[in-house]
């Protein structure tokens, strides 16, 4: 029985088909289903000012890409790459023009601080807990690349572990590896504000 | 006495890493081992907290890349085609570069092959060779005409 749109079981694979026959709607769907973790990926890439741009670009790009999804790796896999692709564009031709993009660690202090964090916690449990949250900020930029990026795909865009290794064409044990490093070192250095 | 998790495993929990199945109960029922996790897990869901309210309006996110896909009337201005216009601009210089180098006269002062002096040079690079010999190999005697016979007595 061919697929509809409104079966929520209609797996990605079968909406990129239908995308394939002409279906706007069907690429609507996969849009739905997958422009937050894309615009969290391109987040962690460009910055929040540039993430909704690029992120969109993205999803342009899969589209007018979509006959050359084989379908060997999940759709989600792919669009991340793409995604990821895009931002990388950005920041070398911004490089290119000697522009900077601004990064997620320097756009500004964020005036947020999450409920859960206003909820439990007492004036001064909070202000210690903010400066914990403005120093792994600033320690995680100062991770090693790789390390950076792995970790940000797996704490931020909460992509699994295989699934960072396809995307960014790794060995799963340098994932993990990587992964390891990060959190060891983040938790070493945020030791003595606790 | 309690044997808590080594940091190493309560990081590699953390990082939603295997750990074997002794660890995994014990940091669900140690109240110690459990916090050291979850104050880690705290601050990240901080930071999750503030980027997701700089997060967009999703259905109008989803309306706008709609608006622009190609096909029924949208357009693509994707900012990745922006590559094709620099691609173009080398390619016409290119052509131009060449259309002009065929049109111009060859320069007189380059001799032609035959004036080069191939035994000269030659000759030069057996005397540095034989001075610094290559691990592995070794000279062919100059004097051998037959490369054949030279290889089959031996010759690696």
């Amino acid at each position: 029985m061919t697929p509809t749109r409104s079966d929520l079981s209609t797996d990605d694979r079968a909406l990129v088909l239908m995308a394939r026959n002409g279906d706007r709607d069907a690429f609507g769907e996969l849009v739905a289903r997958h422009q937050r973790r894309i615009w969290m990926v391109c987040r962690q890439y460009v910055g929040a000012d540039e993430a909704d741009a690029v992120a969109q670009d993205s999803l342009i790009k899969a589209y007018t890409s979509l006959s050359s999804f084989n379908g060997r790796a999940a759709f989600t896999t792919w669009l991340t790459r793409i995604a990821i692709n895009t931002c990388l564009d950005l920041i070398r031709r911004r490089k290119r023009e000697g522009l900077r993009v601004v990064t997620p660690d320097d756009d500004g202090e964020l005036e947020a601080v999450a409920q859960v964090a206003d909820d439990e916690i007492d004036p001064e449990g909070r202000s210690i807990q903010r400066q914990a949250v403005d120093r792994l900020k600033t320690r995680e930029a100062e991770l090693p690349d790789r390390q950076r990026e792995i970790f940000r795909l797996r704490f931020y865009a909460e992509m699994e572990l295989d699934e960072i290794a396809t995307t960014l064409s790794v060995h799963i044990g340098t994932v993990k590896t990587q992964l390891h490093r990060a959190v060891h070192r983040l938790r070493r250095e945020l030791g003595d504000v606790r | 006495m309690t044997i808590h998790l080594r940091p190493e495993e309560i990081e590699a929990a953390i990082a939603g890493l295997e750990i074997d199945d002794e660890a995994r109960k014990h940091l669900e029922s140690c109240v110690l081992c459990h916090a050291e996790a979850a104050e880690f897990e705290e601050l990240m869901e901080v930071r999750r907290a503030e980027m997701a309210e700089e997060e967009p309006d999703w259905e109008a996110a989803k309306a706008e890349v709609m608006a622009r896909l190609p096909g029924e009337g949208g357009t693509v201005s994707t900012r990745g085609s922006r590559w094709s216009r620099p691609v173009l601009a080398l390619a016409a210089a290119l052509v131009v570069a060449v259309g002009i180098g065929a049109l111009l006269p060859r320069d007189p002062a380059i001799p032609p092959f035959d004036d080069v002096a191939v035994e000269e040079i030659l000759a030069e690079m057996d005397e540095l060779l034989s001075d610094d010999s290559i691990p592995g190999f070794e000279l062919i005697d100059p004097e051998t005409d037959d490369l054949e016979t030279y290889f089959d007595n031996g010759a690696s």
